[in-house]
């Protein structure tokens, strides 16, 4: 996730987190925002503080993964974008922002003076707000590259046609015009169903921050920036479409079950844009057969 | 001229209104080959004395694609406005029996030469890289 994006989603756990503390007990709000890094352990399921209390809420295990990612070099648990400890006289107008931005209004500021249900409310539905963003992105790139979805198919999917327990998905909106049917892969039921618990029955799978669903150029976004995270350039779901194809064939798929799986009306886009014969038989038969190959050559020399 | 033009917007507000209600064709559809067929109409006039009443034919059909050659559309385009400008005549010979009745487009020899615009895969390693990390980034929504 790229570093502006991803800041969101620090500051929105690192407030929930300093809330956790106060809440706790443990210390007071200033006392909080200039711990030290080294006073915390993170480990598998929980994080250790200064030894001896115990945190296992889950953001609180996030946002210290997510704060080593962003921040490694900082002294302090708490950092601000320059890397000091944040501003603790801040962090009450910061949750009353967070709770803005995810459309809740009218919450008390202070971590102290917030109510059983809307501390609820900060921990589940504003967290998710913040953190919804980089799980879309997980599954948009994981549908493209299971399903091989087309963008505008994947952009338009809504809870209700997710359908986890016969394990597939309806399209509702594919090129053919009438709905179809992909399966669902094993590896996405269960982020797919914790993923969705989130989400109203007629609420769309992608949108934005502001609230609108993704276009078909978003995920096209998206899928560009992912990859060259990773290190690769110019990948569009366009071609991550024409991979699946390609792979299909290699397994051993026949033209036709490849054109099944794309869903493709006519045989020849399938031969002509996504699964070309295999370049890979042609130099086989030009290593066994042609007079110039290495292997003839080296064969006529002994 | 002023004739002309009132004939030329209302066959075209009636060109839309059919694709959208008889044949179900999609907004921007519509909006495309109704920009197709008022080009196919600017040519017409253009080779054309303005009192001919419009029409089409397979004559005429050529040489529009002809004249879009001439002008240096890319293949692609000259490819959209062929197919824009065929269903405007299907309409005109249906609708107005303005147009003596379109040969099977198949029938009429007109080649296209695009190019096609292959999507070219990532290699096997790339794809695996690409969703190398996604069990873990998929493990951690709650």
């Amino acid at each position: 996730m790229r570093h502006y994006e991803a800041y969101g989603e620090f500051v929105a756990l690192r407030e929930i987190t300093i809330s956790t503390f106060v809440r706790s007990g443990e210390s007071k709000l200033h006392e909080v925002v200039k711990l030290r890094r080294n006073e915390m352990n993170l480990q598998e399921s929980s994080s250790t503080f200064r030894n001896d209390h115990v945190f296992t809420e889950r953001w609180v295990h996030d946002f210290l993964l997510l704060r080593d990612t962003l921040f490694p070099a900082s002294p302090w648990l708490f950092p601000s974008k320059t890397g000091e400890f944040c501003d603790a006289s801040r962090v009450p107008y910061r949750i009353s922002s967070l709770f803005c931005q995810a459309g809740i209004q009218n919450v008390p500021c202070a971590p102290e003076s917030l109510s059983p249900d809307q501390w609820l409310k900060l921990t589940t539905e504003v967290r998710f707000y913040f953190q919804r963003q980089r799980y879309q992105v997980a599954l948009a790139v994981a549908f493209l590259s299971c399903d091989a979805l087309r963008p505008g198919e994947l952009a338009s999917l809504k809870k209700s046609n997710i359908d986890i327990d016969q394990f597939w998905i309806c399209l509702p909106r594919p090129k053919k015009g009438r709905p179809e049917y992909m399966p669902l892969p094993a590896f996405l039921i269960e982020p797919l169903s914790r993923y969705i618990s989130h989400l109203k029955l007629d609420d769309r799978l992608f949108i934005n921050l502001q609230g609108t669903p993704w276009t078909r150029k978003d995920i096209y976004r998206v899928v560009k920036a992912h990859a060259a995270e990773l290190g690769i350039n110019d990948v569009v779901p366009r071609r991550v479409r024409a991979t699946v194809g390609r792979l299909l064939r290699k397994n051993g798929a026949t033209l036709d079950q490849t054109r099944e799986f794309l869903r493709h009306v006519e045989l020849r886009t399938t031969e002509l844009h996504y699964a070309p014969d295999n370049i890979e038989e042609r130099q086989q038969i030009f290593q066994e057969y042609h007079p110039l190959s290495s292997k003839n050559i080296s064969r006529k020399v002994s | 001229m002023e004739q002309n033009i009132d004939f030329t917007v209302n066959i075209l507000k009636e060109f839309q209104i059919h694709l959208d209600t008889n044949l179900g064709k999609a907004f921007q559809t519509g909006v495309s080959y109704c920009s197709h067929a008022r080009q196919y109409i600017d040519f017409f006039y253009f080779s054309h004395d303005a009192a001919d009443p419009l029409t089409i034919s397979q004559d005429l059909f050529e040489s529009f694609i002809g004249w879009l050659r001439e002008n240096k559309y890319a293949e692609a385009t000259v490819e959209a406005r062929a197919f824009g400008v065929y269903r405007f005549w299907k309409f005109l010979y249906k609708k107005k029996k303005m147009a003596p009745a379109p040969e099977p487009f198949e029938f009429m020899e007109i080649n296209f030469h695009k190019e096609p615009n292959l999507a070219k895969p990532i290699s096997r390693n790339e794809f695996f890289t690409l969703i190398g990390g996604l069990n873990e980034a998929l493990r951690s929504i709650w």
